[in-house]
């Protein structure tokens, strides 16, 4: 939607590599991302897709390359960490919120810590954010007592109370009941239009038809194809893409 | 007990105002007694006062040390892991008594000079030892219990580790090591009985003089038996409405 009109690179990777073990998870990956792009990352299990998103807030460390998110170097530097961990905002396939935490305290906890932001001005932040999703009125409720669905769209809104320059997803939707996909999808495809920079990690293909600027293929610890939504899906180059677009539309 | 799940901080609270009242009000009931119960009365409360006083700085410090080593045993540093193992190790495998008469016979040989401790505080040192020892793998347990995506969401929203572990990890465990932790400081109310060997009059030890002096021990031992129970039953009830306040936003 934007990609020709902001260039500005958010999140580069150079040659980055991962292995776990005997474990080739990636092997010298390299990719720009720009400032209100939205991608979608697909491709089969394994292949190095979340272990990729990871490596960009360092939830997984990588072995070689370089990552350089926002201007800053992401390495041992506790320091960049910290200030690359502000800024980039991250959902989890299994939401992960705070199960000890009411909803409104899971919002608030971040910036107020991090932040330093006063007790007031974080709540009203999150009830606003809360109301983004749809979720003012479960505030006082405990992650537990929510639907799968809510509590990602909860976890959504806690990633936002930081004003993260990016959002990582990795796979939102993927432990959610059928019928509770859409209503996270619908909060991603809203945020999406509002211009936030997000890579998403999906199985939902029409989500990356639909809502993504960009679409990278991941096989085997390597990106093979990276283009726009409809050259992907209309006719991917590789016969692995093929083969896993096959999959996907007919599994 | 459905009221004290109910309602957590008034239970804690009235547990606690009962305590205090019991501590400080049972000579008056016991001095109505016949003797040998009734004369004695004042040394039954003051002797309920020090096993109390025990307990709750060896429970606290107890706490206090069960999460220091709990954290060490998980450390990725290997000297401050192998420390915190041999410190269990040494605690749970000798005897409490050994313990107390160790602080109180080779502390002061080994302490430098000027520094003296009371009877009362080597009786707590080794107590606050000993059940920090047995706290240690209760808190070691818990932390081992919260997913390891808490951490993983605390730290990707910019926590530092501190903050990650005083806010998320902490209060998760918590909940899991609290009921093993309650069941070792139920153990210290009478564990404390054995700081009578280095003279700490202490309730066990009133109800050994006061049967030694009046030849009958059966309404004595009766009557420290039931102070025992009372407090026992007080603290219980203490921990069981803490663990309910930390139970919220758990499945049940």
């Amino acid at each position: 939607m934007n990609t020709e009109a902001v260039l500005r690179p958010i999140i580069e990777t150079r040659r980055v590599g991962k292995r776990f073990g005997a474990f080739h998870a990636l092997k010298d990956v390299s990719a720009t991302f720009y400032e209100g792009q939205v991608t979608a990352i697909v491709g089969p299990s394994g292949s190095g897709k979340s272990t990729f998103l990871r490596t960009l807030n360092r939830l997984e460390a990588h072995d070689s390359g370089e990552i350089i998110v926002d201007g800053i170097v992401l390495n041992d530097d506790l320091k960049n960490l910290d200030t690359i961990r502000r800024e980039v905002g991250m959902v989890f396939q299994s939401f992960n919120l705070f199960s000890h935490l009411t909803i409104l305290r899971n919002v608030t906890l971040a910036p107020m810590r991090v932040r330093k932001m006063a007790k007031a001005a974080a709540e009203s932040k999150a009830m606003h954010l809360l109301e983004r999703v749809g979720l003012r009125s479960q505030a006082s409720k405990y992650p537990v007592q929510l639907s799968g669905g809510q509590q990602q769209r909860v976890a959504i809104a806690r990633a936002l109370a930081m004003d993260p320059k990016v959002l990582l997803f990795d796979e939102p939707t993927s432990a959610l009941d059928p019928e509770m996909v859409n209503e996270v999808l619908a909060v991603m495809r809203e945020l999406a239009y509002s211009g936030i920079t997000m890579l998403v990690v999906t199985h939902e293909m029409s989500f990356a038809r639909e809502v993504a600027d960009r679409v990278i293929f991941f096989d085997e610890g390597v990106i093979l194809e990276d283009t726009t939504p409809e050259c992907f899906f209309a006719n991917p180059r590789h016969e692995r893409a093929k083969a896993f677009l096959s999959q996907v539309r007919h599994g | 007990m459905n009221w004290s799940r109910k309602y957590p901080g008034w239970t804690m609270f009235a547990a606690m105002i009962g305590l205090l009242l019991f501590l400080w009000g049972m000579a008056l009931p016991l001095s109505v007694a016949p003797a040998p119960i009734g004369p004695a009365a004042e040394q039954f409360a003051d002797g309920a006062r020090i096993t109390v006083g025990l307990t709750l700085i060896a429970g606290i410090a107890g706490v206090v040390i069960g999460v220091l080593a709990g954290l060490g045993k998980l450390s990725r540093f290997w000297p401050l892991r192998w420390i915190c193992d041999s410190y269990v190790w040494l605690i749970r495998g000798t005897p409490l008594l050994l313990q107390i008469l160790f602080v109180w016979l080779a502390f002061p040989l080994i302490m430098p000079a000027g520094i003296e401790l009371s009877d009362f505080a080597c009786a707590a040192i080794a107590l606050s030892l000993n059940i920090g020892a047995y706290n240690t793998e209760c808190v070691r347990a818990g932390i081992l219990a919260v997913p390891y995506g808490q951490v993983e969401a605390a730290r990707a929203l910019g926590l530092t580790p501190w903050q990650t572990f005083m806010d998320v990890v902490l209060p998760q465990s918590m909940r899991v090591a609290l009921p093993a932790l309650a069941n070792n400081l139920a153990s210290l109310v009478k564990d404390s009985s054995l700081a009578y060997a280095i003279s700490v009059v202490e309730l066990t030890m009133v109800g050994y003089r006061v049967q030694a002096e009046s030849y009958q021990p059966i309404p004595v031992f009766i009557t420290i038996a039931a102070i025992y129970l009372i407090l026992t039953t007080a603290f219980t009830t203490l921990t069981g409405a803490l663990e309910a306040q930390l139970d919220v936003g758990q499945k049940r």
